[in-house]
């Protein structure tokens, strides 16, 4: 037993030369366990929300010999994923951004860390991490103004305007602009809606403007205000192209000063009357079979046309037809009856049976590739939309009915529809509404304000109507009363009737049966247009 | 009157009481110097949480248990297993620039188990090997691999050779392991320290070494209380790997002993 001492000594001699032996390491191996990143800097750059999402990014990294494993972690909303690929000793990581409709406008600062992980003890059963690298993404999804209406109004007269777009509460606004002229007074209405107050313009084109100080950059904008000189039309006649029995819908061009008139002649047509040198061309005609209604795009680029049983476009120059889209599930016996285009281009097509029958309204949104069933079921009903496009009103019901239907209400803002409250049958004359939607006039003859608070009555012997661009007057064709009448429907009359502005006009020559009018964009000229001719005559 | 039979007698039972005592005596001390006392067990919880400087830090939770064996005088064996998980804290790095979303997390699993025989004389120290296997999962952000199989696993294999000396109150102690990584290069790192064990209850570990070729240096404090009836011991420790993105450790862990109830120093050296 006497050696175990000796054993001990020399065991711990061993041991503690062992413990010395430890410091020589290369602690300053720090590549080892080292990223390199190829860039710690990813710009997305500056898109709309309707732009495609911008390519994804590909970055390299270098990783020590020692790094077991890489971690790619993100933050923030604007990246889809960040992922990584291994080539040896070298991984490339792909940065996704989101598309930016998915995100929404605003200013995105992304962060990407790439962590190399090494094992954490001897046996390697837990990582303990090497170094982080940091790739700071940062993407800027801008708000887009898309649409204003009215898109054409008089020189000299100042006016409402309703503005669509998206985002436009994401920057704080310090202005809107026409062109350089601030505009008067702005509300911002909700994300996508913005009211503009401009001043009197002269005639010219007036890009709209917003100005974030928050935003890198001018925000785009596709809006553009055209302030037309007046364009005064003497009063005259022209003729049909083929025989017409009832008119469907009367359109007035003012940026290319042409009037386009739907008709059912040689089975359903459109004509195209341009105004240039002082006189109207003949007509440049396309035949729409079973044509129903017409209406134009907010940009005035495109005819939305509709047929008993298609919808299609028309080019609003040539009246080069598109392709045209089937209703899905229309009822039998059904067709398309009336359409109205908001400011976003979305479409309310109502649809008639020709008895006391709901049947179901249609929606399309121009450059869409189908029509789609809204939630909503009205009887025969006819749209009328307001000149700022923000808002219809319907109204509905056949001959046949005792009891009115309700009236509807559509608001661009919501797509929504909504019950009135009122009730009211339809005559032949579509609601009509002022540019802002202040005054909705029923059959031609009840006037109501925005709340639907009824103000007071026009003839009941109208046929016809249409409202001038400041929605102060509405012009009436009353044959009964020997022509056109003027009343001033800014007032509130406590339900009486309103009183005509001066005496009847007799127009140029009569137009005929199932009159429609329209109106050019200065208020001067009123187009009628019934089976007979068209009648062209400037406002009384 | 006492016979010569009676004598003889007497004389043969105190001698074979003495050879009888001498037998005993002799067998107690042979099993004083058995490798493992008896077959016992351990269970427990560890914990540990990792800082590395300018990167993220993580912490590991798990469970680990052991049993160990007799073979024969001189040997014993062991088998241990473990499963834990680690969760790097990856808002260290992450920047918060909306709140409103969430960051990722990042996650490593691991299941790992081990067999060892060694050989022991509780007297002079012991000499043993060890060979484990282990599994590590991952679970961070959109994707995540391991360098070596481009995939979210990785298979560890692990040989260890470990001695350890008992010079009095202190254990003096190396050991090295080589573990290799799926599809990758093999990790070799080396362990010494001395345990002291002031009181039989406390064991008090410094320890040195190298992982990956940097220095790594650590204490630990084991103590099993007397009032918990030397059936529960618990450790805590300090340990930094001394490179570029500095990397310490705090580590904590319970452990119960079934049916062992001795010193911790008896424990150390009779029955692990």
């Amino acid at each position: 037993m006497h050696y175990l001492p000796a054993l001990r000594r020399v065991a711990a001699a061993s041991m503690i030369a062992l413990l010395a032996g430890c410091g020589g390491s290369d602690s300053e191996d720090g590549a080892a366990t080292q990223v390199e990143l190829s860039t710690q800097t990813v710009d997305f750059g500056s898109i709309t929300p309707l732009d495609p999402a911008p390519a994804q990014v590909v970055l390299q990294a270098q990783l020590g010999k020692d790094i077991a494993h890489l971690a790619v972690v993100h933050s923030g909303a604007a990246i889809q994923s960040a992922t990584s690929e291994l080539n040896g000793r070298t991984a490339n990581i792909t940065i996704v951004p989101k598309a930016p409709i998915d995100v929404g406008p605003g200013v995105f600062n992304a962060t990407v860390a790439v962590t190399g992980y090494t094992c954490g003890d001897a046996a390697c059963t837990r990582m303990s991490a090497g170094s982080t690298q940091i790739v700071n993404v940062s993407y800027q999804v801008s708000p887009l103004v898309q649409q204003l209406a009215p898109r054409i109004v008089p020189a000299n007269t100042a006016g409402d305007l309703a503005i669509r777009g998206i985002g436009m509460q994401r920057y704080a606004l310090s202005g809107v602009r026409l062109g350089d002229v601030a505009a008067t007074e702005y509300t911002l209405i909700s994300d996508t809606e913005l009211r503009v107050k401009f001043p009197a313009l002269p005639a010219g084109s007036y890009p709209l403007q917003l100005d974030a100080p928050g935003h890198q950059g001018a925000i785009p904008s596709t809006a553009t205000l055209i302030v037309q000189a007046p364009q005064a039309l003497a009063a005259d006649v022209l003729a049909h192209p083929a025989t017409v029995g009832a008119v469907r819908a009367v359109l007035y061009d003012a940026e290319r000063q042409a009037l386009l008139v739907g008709t059912d002649a040689s089975g359903g047509s459109v004509a195209r009357y341009e105004y240039a040198g002082g006189g109207w061309s003949p007509p440049l005609v396309q035949a729409v079979s079973q044509l129903r209604d017409i209406a134009v795009s907010s940009d005035g680029s495109q005819l939305v046309v509709i047929a008993n049983t298609t919808l299609n476009t028309l080019d609003a120059l040539t009246l080069t037809p598109g392709t045209a889209l089937s209703a899905p599930n229309l009822p039998e016996n059904a067709y398309l009856k009336n359409l109205a285009l908001d400011i976003l281009d979305r479409a309310v097509v109502t649809t008639g049976i020709g008895a006391s029958a709901g049947t179901p309204a249609y929606g399309y949104e121009l450059g869409g590739s189908a029509l789609f069933l809204n939630a909503v079921t009205l009887n025969n009903a006819t749209p009328g939309m307001s000149g700022d496009r923000s808002r219809a009103v319907l109204v509905q019901g056949d001959p046949s009915l005792t009891a009115p239907p309700l009236m509807y209400s559509y608001s661009a803002s919501s797509t929504q529809f909504q019950s009135t409250g009122i009730a009211v049958l339809q005559n032949t004359v579509a609601p009509l509404l002022t540019s802002n939607a202040s005054r909705v006039i029923v059959n031609g003859q009840r006037v109501y304000d925005s709340n639907f608070f009824f103000l007071g009555t026009l003839p009941d012997t109208t046929v016809a109507a249409v409202v001038s661009p400041d929605g102060t007057r509405v012009y009436t064709y009353d044959p009964t009363a020997g022509g056109i009448l003027a009343f001033d429907i800014s007032a509130d009359m406590d339900e009486a009737a309103y009183a005509p502005l001066g005496a009847v006009t007799v127009p140029a020559a009569v137009p005929g049966e199932g009159v429609k009018m329209a109106i050019s964009s200065d208020g001067a000229t009123l187009f009628l247009v019934g089976s007979a001719q068209i009648v062209i005559q400037p406002t009384p | 009157m006492t016979t010569q039979a009676q004598r003889i007698s007497r004389g043969l039972l105190a001698a074979m009481s003495l050879s009888g005592m001498a037998v005993t005596g002799m067998a107690q001390a042979a099993d004083a110097q058995r490798a493992v006392q008896a077959t016992n067990f351990e269970f427990g919880l560890t914990a540990s949480d990792s800082d590395t400087k300018g990167s993220t830090s993580n912490g590991t939770f798990g469970l680990a248990g052991a049993a160990i064996v007799p073979l024969g005088s001189w040997f014993g064996a062991s088998v241990e297993a473990g499963v834990s998980r680690t969760t790097a804290r990856t808002s260290a790095v992450l920047v918060d620039t909306e709140s409103n979303t969430t960051r990722p997390s990042c996650r490593f699993n691991n299941t790992d188990a081990r067999a060892s025989l060694f050989a022991r004389r509780p007297t002079l120290g012991k000499v043993a090997v060890s060979y484990g296997q282990g599994r590590l999962d991952s679970d961070c952000g959109d994707q995540s691999v391991f360098v070596g199989t481009g995939a979210d696993k990785l298979d560890t294999d692990q040989l260890t050779l470990a001695l350890e000396a008992y010079l009095w109150d202190f254990t003096v102690f190396a050991a090295r392991t080589t573990t290799e990584l799926e599809n990758g290069p093999e990790l070799d790192s080396d362990a010494y320290g001395v345990a002291w064990y002031p009181f039989n209850s406390l064991k008090v570990t410094l320890s040195g070494g190298q992982l990956y070729d940097q220095d790594s240096y650590g204490i630990e404090l084991e103590h099993q209380p007397e009032f918990m009836g030397d059936g529960l011991s618990v450790t805590l420790g300090y340990s930094v790997l001394d490179r570029e993105q500095e990397i310490g450790t705090i580590s904590f862990s319970v452990f119960y002993h079934f049916g062992t109830k001795v010193p911790l120093k008896i424990r150390d050296r009779h029955y692990r």
